[in-house]
C-alpha cells in the first residue's frame, strides 16, 4: 500500500467525531425519555390518587378473570340473526375459551343502550340438536346463561331461533322470552347470537356453552363447574353464580376526562385489568413535522436500542407486563415500539381509600400512554445545528488530514523520484539544480538536504575519479619517458646478448604501460574532441553501410546491417561522423569481445517518426552472455566494467568504452541503453538519437 | 661543424638521455633546466634546433613563452615541443606559436631522431636550389619532399612535420585508402586514433584557409582516409 493510501486510511479516524456525536445524542435522548417517563408516572399517580379518593368511583368486586365477561360499548345494536357479519365491523375482540380437544368458543359481548348482545362462535366437531321429549332441559349442545339463582338454558332443535327455558324455584320448567337467541350452523360448528335486556344482567351474569360430545358433555365459559348440571334433570336449587359483566363506568370516565391532555391516552382498569374508562386525545398538530430525512436521522439515533413492541389491547383487558407490575403494587413505565413512533406506557395502581379499614385496597390501575418522538420537545433546530457543525468539522478534519497526508507523501515521492533519477545518472549539475528544496524546516527537508549533500559528495568524488586518470597519466608519462629513453640509449650500447632479452622485456613493459596511460586519458580526449566537434550533413545509412564493411574485415566476422529504406533521403542528417564512428567502434568492439567466434554482429538502423521530430534507433546486437544484473543502470558510467581488468589478450578494460558511447550519444541529443535480447540469447545496445534535418548551408564535404 | 641542439627540459634524466643519444649522432647539445637560463643562453647564440618542454618546473606555460620568444628571434629555427601534455588545447596552442612539431613523451627516440633529421634536411634544402626529383604534384597540390613544403593552388600551406608526412603518405597514392596505422607509420609517430583524426582535421583546416572548397581528403569511415585527385 502506498504511503498516501495508508495516510488516507489513518485519517478516516476523523469519522469518529460524528459517531461520538451520535452516541452523545443517543445518551441525551435516553435522559429525555427517562424524564418523560417520570412525568407520565406523576400524571398516572395523580389520576390514581384522584380516583382512589372517591369510593363511589371504583368498584370493589373481587371477581376473578374466569368469571367475568367484558361488555364493549357498541355504536348500534346488531340484528339478531345468528350471523357475525355486523360484528366484524365493530372494534370488539372476541374472548376465547378452548379446551385441548379442539372445542372452542369465541365470545363477543357488547351493549347498545339497554340491549346486551352476545355473539358466540363455537367450533365443535359434532353439532347436535335438542330432542323434544327428553327428560333433560337440554339433551344436546346448548347454552347456559346464569343470572343469580336462575339458570337459563338456550337450546335449539334446528338452526334458527332458540328456545330459552329455566326451572323455577319449585322445579317447574318455564320459557323465558327476554333472552332471545338465534343459532346458525357454520363450517366448523355453529354460531349463536343472543340479545337480552342489560337490566336483567346488571347484578350477575355468567355464560357457558355445553358440547354434548356424544353423551360426555363438556363446557366452556364463565359459569364454571355448575354449567353441566344446569341442563340436566332437575338438579334442585343451584347456588347463585359468581359471574359478572364488567362494563365501562361513566362516572370513572367523567373523572378521567378531567385529566385528559393532548397526546395522552389515559386508561383506568379495575383490579382484574378490565378497562373501565379511556380518555384519548389526539396530539397537537401545531408543530410542523420536520423534514423526512432529518426525522429519519433522529429516529435512527433514538431507536438504536431495540425496544419491546407495543401491543394494542382490544379485548378490554389490559393484561401486559406493565400493568401486571402495577397490580402488584408498583408504578412502572416503559418505552415501547409502536407503529406511530415510540410509545411511553406508564401504569400506576389505584388504592381505594378505606376509612374503616387499616389498609387501602387495590382497586385498579391507571395507564397513561403517550406516543412521542423524544426529540420533539427539544429545539430540533439546535440539534440540527449541532449535528451539522460536528459533521462539517469532521469533514474538515478529514480533508485536512488527507491533504496533509497527500502533501507529505508528495514530498516523499518527489524525493524518491529525485533519488531514482540520481541512480539513472542524469547530469549531476542538472540533478542538483532540480533537487527538491523546501523552506519548511522539518525532518523531510533535512533528509532532502542530506541526500543532496551526499550526492554532492558523490559528484565530487566522481569528478575526482574522472580527472584522476588523466592527472595520473600525465604524472606517469614523464617517468615513463625516462624509462623509455633510457632503454633507447641502452640499445645503442654494446650490450651482451642476454641483456637484449631484458631490455626487450623492459621495453614491452614500458609499451604496455604507455597503452594503459593512453586508455586512461581516452575519455577525457573524447570529451575534448566533443567540444571541438563539428556536425556535418551526411547520409547515415550509407555511413553505416561503409563501416559495416570495414568492421567485417577488421573483426573477421560478419557484421550485418539492416536499415529501413537504406537509400532514402530521410537519412540525410547532421551529426559528427567521426564521433559517431568512434561510438560504433566502441559498441562493435564490445560486441566482438562478448560474441562467440564466428557469430555475426547485427547492426540495425530504424527510423522512428512517432514524435514531432524524427529520430532513429541504432542497435548493435550480439549473441553472448546476458548483462550482469549488478551493473544494471550504471553500465554506461565511467570506470564501470563487467570484465576483469585484463582479458586474455592483455588489452586493458577500464570501463571507459561504454562511457564514451554515452558521451557521444549525449552530444547528439540521444540516449544509450543496454538490454538483454528478449529470448535471452544475447545483448542489444540501443542508441536513440534525433535526426536533425540537413542544414540549409551544409558544407559540401562528404 | 656540428649542429647545435638546445634541450629545454626540467626533467634532468630525460634531458640527459636525449643529450646522450643526440651527442652520439654527432650533435652538440646544450641543456637548460628553466626558461631564464635558456633565454640567457639563446641571447648569446641561437641553437640550430630547439626541443622544448611545455611545463618547466613551476613555470607551467614556460615552454610556450620560450617558443614565442625564439620564433620572434628566428623565423627559420626548427622548434619541436616534447611534452607530457597531450591536451588538444595544448597542441593547438603550441602549433599556433610556430612550432614545427608537437610531440608527446611517448615518442620513441628513433622517431624523435627521424624528425630532427628531417628538420635539418629541410634547413639544408632551403639553402639549395629546388630539385625536381623531390617534387610531387597532384593537380593543384605541390609537395617538395626535402624542403617539406606544401603548396595548394600556388599558395604555401604551413604544415608541421607530422602533418606533412601524413599528407605525403595520402597524396603519394591518390585514391588509396590509408588506414590510421599506415598514417602513423608514415608520420613516424605512435598516436591513437583520435590524434590522427585531429591531425587530419588540422590539415583540412589549413587547406580550407586557402581554399574554402577544399575537399580532397576524404574519410573512408571505419577504414581511414584517402586523397582524391579530382573533387
Amino acid at each position: 500500500m502506498k504511503l498516501r493510501q495508508q495516510l488516507a486510511l489513518v485519517s478516516l479516524v476523523a469519522l469518529l467525531l460524528p459517531w461520538a456525536l451520535v452516541e452523545y445524542l443517543a445518551v441525551f435522548g435516553q435522559v429525555i425519555k427517562d424524564g418523560q417517563l417520570r412525568a407520565l408516572e406523576a400524571t398516572a399517580q395523580a389520576v390514581a390518587a384522584r380516583l382512589g379518593s372517591d369510593p363511589a368511583l371504583m368498584p370493589l368486586h373481587s371477581i376473578d378473570y374466569e368469571h367475568s365477561l367484558y361488555v364493549h360499548p357498541l355504536p348500534f345494536a346488531p340484528t339478531l340473526d345468528g350471523y357475525a357479519d355486523e360484528w366484524r365491523n365493530l372494534d370488539v375482540e372476541p374472548r376465547l375459551f378452548s379446551d385441548e380437544s379442539g372445542f372452542s368458543v369465541a365470545v363477543r359481548t357488547g351493549r347498545h343502550r339497554g340491549t346486551l348482545s352476545l355473539m358466540l362462535d363455537v367450533k365443535s366437531l359434532n353439532v347436535s340438536f335438542h330432542r323434544p321429549g327428553s327428560e333433560k332441559l337440554a339433551s344436546a349442545d346448548h347454552l347456559v346463561i346464569a343470572i343469580g339463582h336462575n339458570y337459563f338454558i338456550l337450546r335449539a332443535s334446528a338452526p334458527g331461533s332458540m328456545q330459552t327455558v329455566h326451572r323455577t324455584l319449585s322445579g317447574q320448567v318455564q320459557s323465558d322470552y327476554r333472552i332471545r337467541g338465534v343459532l346458525q350452523q357454520t363450517a366448523e360448528g355453529y354460531s349463536v347470537e343472543i340479545q337480552l335486556p342489560i337490566s336483567l344482567a346488571r347484578e350477575s351474569f355468567a355464560l357457558a356453552v355445553i358440547d354434548d360430545n356424544r353423551g360426555q358433555p363438556r363446557a366452556l365459559g364463565t359459569l364454571g363447574s355448575l354449567a353441566l348440571r344446569a341442563g340436566g334433570t332437575d338438579p334442585g336449587i343451584l347456588p347463585a353464580t359468581h359471574g359478572r359483566l364488567i362494563e365501562p363506568s361513566d362516572s370513572v370516565q367523567q373523572a378521567l376526562d378531567i385529566f385528559a391532555r393532548a397526546g395522552h391516552t389515559l386508561t383506568v382498569t379495575d383490579a382484574q385489568l378490565w378497562q373501565l374508562a379511556r380518555s384519548q386525545q389526539p396530539p397537537e398538530t401545531g408543530a410542523q413535522s420536520p423534514h423526512w430525512l432529518w426525522q429519519a436521522v433522529l429516529n435512527r439515533i433514538g431507536s438504536r436500542h431495540s425496544l419491546p413492541t407495543y401491543e394494542p389491547q382490544h379485548t378490554g383487558r389490559h393484561n401486559n407486563p406493565i400493568t401486571r407490575r402495577a397490580i402488584s403494587g408498583q408504578s412502572h413505565g416503559q418505552w415501547l415500539q409502536s407503529p406511530g413512533g415510540e410509545r411511553a406506557v406508564v401504569s400506576a395502581p389505584i388504592y381505594r381509600e378505606q376509612t374503616e379499614a387499616l389498609e387501602n385496597q387495590l382497586a385498579g390501575v391507571v395507564i397513561v400512554e403517550q406516543t412521542s418522538n423524544p426529540w420533539q420537545h427539544l429545539n430540533a433546530q439546535a440539534i440540527k445545528r449541532l449535528l451539522l457543525i460536528t459533521l462539517a468539522s469532521g469533514l474538515v478534519l478529514l480533508l485536512v488530514l488527507i491533504g496533509y497526508a497527500s502533501w507529505l507523501s508528495w514530498r516523499i515521492g518527489r524525493l524518491n523520484r529525485a533519488a531514482r533519477k540520481a541512480q539513472q545518472q542524469v547530469t549531476p549539475e542538472a540533478l542538483l539544480a532540480a533537487w527538491p528544496q523546501s523552506r519548511i524546516n522539518d525532518e523531510l527537508t533535512d533528509l532532502s538536504e542530506n541526500y543532496r549533500a551526499l550526492l554532492q559528495q558523490v559528484r565530487l568524488y566522481t569528478d575526482y575519479l574522472k580527472t584522476l586518470s588523466s592527472k595520473l597519466s600525465h604524472e606517469l608519462r614523464t617517468p615513463l619517458a625516462v624509462v623509455r629513453s633510457s632503454l633507447d640509449n641502452l640499445a645503442g650500447l654494446n650490450l651482451p646478448t642476454e641483456a637484449h632479452t631484458y631490455t626487450q622485456r623492459a621495453r614491452d613493459g614500458a609499451g604496455r604501460l604507455s597503452d594503459i596511460l593512453s586508455a586512461m586519458t581516452e575519455a577525457s580526449r573524447v570529451e575534448a574532441s566533443i567540444v571541438a566537434a563539428e556536425k556535418e550533413t551526411i547520409h547515415l545509412a550509407r555511413l553505416l553501410k561503409d563501416i559495416c564493411q570495414a568492421y567485417t574485415d577488421t573483426y573477421q566476422r560478419p557484421v550485418i546491417l539492416s536499415a529501413d529504406t537504406p537509400d532514402s533521403d530521410i537519412w540525410q542528417t547532421q551529426l559528427a561522423p567521426e564521433l559517431l564512428v568512434q561510438m560504433l567502434d566502441k559498441l562493435i568492439d564490445n560486441a566482438n569481445d562478448f560474441a562467440p567466434a564466428g557469430t555475426p554482429i547485427e547492426l540495425s538502423l530504424n527510423y522512428l517518426a512517432d514524435t514531432e521530430n524524427p529520430h532513429c534507433l541504432i542497435s548493435v546486437s550480439n549473441t553472448g552472455p546476458a548483462l550482469p544484473p549488478a551493473l544494471a543502470g550504471q553500465l554506461f558510467n565511467s570506470l564501470t566494467t563487467g570484465r576483469p581488468q585484463f582479458t586474455a589478450d592483455s588489452r586493458i578494460h577500464l570501463g571507459l568504452g561504454l562511457f564514451i558511447v554515452s558521451l557521444i550519444a549525449d552530444y547528439h541529443g540521444g540516449t544509450a541503453r543496454a538490454r538483454n535480447r528478449p529470448d535471452g540469447t544475447g545483448v542489444i545496445f540501443d542508441i536513440d538519437m534525433p535526426l536533425p534535418p540537413p542544414a540549409v548551408f551544409a558544407p559540401k564535404r562528404v | 661543424m656540428a649542429r647545435k641542439i638546445a634541450i629545454v627540459e626540467d626533467e634532468q634524466a630525460i634531458a640527459d638521455n636525449y643529450r646522450d643519444a643526440l651527442q652520439k649522432l654527432g650533435y652538440k647539445v646544450s641543456h637548460h633546466l628553466d626558461r631564464p637560463s635558456a633565454l640567457a643562453a639563446f641571447a648569446l647564440s641561437l641553437p640550430d634546433l630547439a626541443i622544448i618542454d611545455v611545463g618547466l618546473g613551476d613555470d607551467i606555460e614556460g615552454g610556450f613563452e620560450l617558443c614565442r620568444d625564439l620564433r620572434s628571434r628566428s623565423p627559420e629555427l626548427p622548434i619541436v615541443f616534447l611534452t607530457a601534455r597531450d591536451d588538444e588545447f595544448d597542441v593547438i596552442s603550441g602549433l599556433r606559436l610556430g612550432a614545427d612539431d608537437y610531440l608527446t613523451k611517448d615518442i620513441g627516440q628513433a622517431q624523435l631522431l627521424a624528425r630532427i633529421n628531417a628538420l635539418f634536411r629541410r634547413v639544408d634544402a632551403l639553402r639549395q636550389p629546388v630539385k625536381q626529383e623531390d617534387a610531387l604534384e597532384r593537380g593543384a597540390l605541390a609537395i617538395n619532399l626535402s624542403r617539406m613544403s606544401t603548396h595548394w593552388q600556388g599558395q604555401p600551406v604551413d604544415l608541421t612535420v607530422t602533418e606533412f608526412w601524413i599528407l605525403h603518405a595520402l597524396a603519394r597514392h591518390p585514391g588509396h585508402v590509408k588506414n590510421r596505422q599506415q598514417l602513423m607509420d608514415a608520420a613516424n609517430v605512435v598516436l591513437d586514433d583520435n590524434t590522427i583524426t585531429s591531425h587530419i582535421k588540422r590539415i583540412r583546416r589549413k587547406f580550407n584557409d586557402i581554399d574554402a572548397g577544399f575537399d580532397r581528403i576524404q574519410t573512408a569511415y571505419g577504414m581511414g582516409y584517402r586523397w582524391l585527385d579530382t573533387p
